[in-house]
């Protein structure tokens, strides 16, 4: 979480450019598209990831109020994993294996025969299992033009550029400290940057 | 140079920055200014410190430490040309108080602690909570933004620089650890358990100017 309560932690991205006209029913479209939806179990995923009201899990009905909170923009990035222990998927593999092998009178089975009897044991897992819940707040000041993501997860940030590059029509850049410069328009100090050294504070002085 | 390019060859100022910071709060004693339209705050780097030397397999020392100005092992590393790579900071502005963790090649901050919400309705808690967070980042940007201008000015740094240099040698140490001369006229009855031993390198000598050089 963060943004309402816990842990506050987050990786900061500037939005670069303003925002054009009509963009906000645009991104409210956009969320909408991208609401959290259950694993698609029976496709043979084991991830989903989708957008709730923000700090709010189970709530998938994003309206305007819950999303414009002005001066912010606040919505959460939940992700449901499903993971079945090795062990556990291997002992109901080695079960479902003898009773095939009961059935079709054979001890010695085909590649695609065995690659069936997996995909079909691990669906039937996972629909059993709970899935584990994480949800990541974003939160957008829309003054200063400052995005928070509440996490450090590479992997999460990674599926967070990728959803608002493909959706919000918005460019982020991650901060850093050359990118503290590019944001502000500072092209002249931005140059100088790259021509710095890194400075020896053990040598000699001049 | 593509940006990741650009990112990857500028991220060591980053260090600079948080070894910068440290030398400063030495230098003066936790006060820096933060502008003149803005009162100054006081900064000090507590808790814990990650230095490291340049490169991937550069070697990197994590301390636990009230005060690294303390520690013979963060100085031993500052010699040994290794710089900040992360450090806990407590910022006081006012009357209220942040601590954050700053990693320098990104500057990204986590376990960040805010001052005390003051609102009691939910609603409004969401907008201070978010409002404390907004001051902590303006004033590290401001910080960073001070620490560019000083680095990025050729007439400048080489005289900052050589002052990290001392500093990092401890030719010149910040006065609190200058051992303060003992009074002949002072009471001769038993000493007080209170008052800080002759050579106790916490006791400051004079109240700082309010308005510091930096």
């Amino acid at each position: 979480m963060g943004a309402t309560s816990g842990t506050i932690t987050y990786t900061t991205y500037f939005v670069v450019d303003e925002p054009p006209a009509g963009f906000r029913e645009a991104f409210m479209e956009s969320l909408q598209r991208h609401t959290f939806r259950d694993i698609q179990i029976d496709d043979g995923k084991d991830r989903s990831v989708g957008w709730t009201a923000l700090g709010r899990p189970f709530d998938l009905e994003l309206t305007w109020d819950k999303v414009f909170l002005d001066p912010y923009v606040g919505i959460s990035l939940r992700e449901d994993t499903i993971r079945i222990p090795k062990t556990a998927f291997q002992a109901h593999f080695d079960r479902r294996l003898r009773e095939y092998c009961d059935q079709v009178g054979r001890d010695v089975l085909k590649k695609s025969e065995k690659a069936n009897l997996k995909a079909e044991v691990l669906t039937t897992l996972r629909r059993r299992a709970l899935p584990d819940i994480k949800i990541y707040d974003v939160v957008w000041n829309t003054v200063d033009g400052t995005l928070r993501l509440w996490t450090h997860s590479k992997r999460i940030r990674e599926s967070f550029e990728e959803i608002v590059a493909d959706s919000w029509g918005l460019r982020l850049v991650p901060q850093a400290p050359y990118t503290v410069v590019t944001a502000r328009g500072d092209a002249a100090q931005a140059a100088s940057l790259l021509d710095l050294e890194p400075t020896d504070l053990v040598g000699v002085s001049e | 140079m593509d940006l990741i390019d650009r990112l990857n060859s500028t991220s060591y100022l980053g260090r600079e920055f948080l070894t910068w910071l440290w030398f400063l709060s030495d230098l003066q004693e936790g006060l820096i200014s933060l502008g003149e339209d803005s009162p100054a705050i006081e900064l000090f780097l507590t808790d814990r410190i990650v230095l490291s030397g340049s490169g991937q397999s550069a070697e990197r020392v994590a301390i636990r430490t009230e005060d690294p100005s303390l520690s013979i092992e963060a100085r031993t590393a500052l010699r040994q040309g290794k710089k900040v790579e992360k450090a806990t900071l407590r910022i006081i502005s006012g009357q209220r108080e942040w601590t954050v963790t700053i990693d320098g090649e990104s500057l990204a901050v986590s376990s960040v602690k805010i001052p005390a919400l003051l609102t009691r309705e939910n609603d409004e808690k969401f907008h201070e909570r978010l409002a404390l967070i907004d001051q902590l980042d303006s004033m590290l940007l401001t910080l960073f933004e001070k620490f560019l201008s000083t680095r990025t000015d050729s007439s400048q740094w080489p005289t900052v620089a050589t002052q990290m240099k001392d500093w990092v040698r401890d030719e010149n140490p910040p006065d609190r650890f200058q051992i303060p001369p003992v009074h002949n006229d002072a009471p001769t009855s038993s000493p007080d358990e209170d008052s800080p031993a002759p050579d106790d390198d916490n006791e400051t000598s004079e109240t700082p100017d309010e308005t510091p050089p930096f």
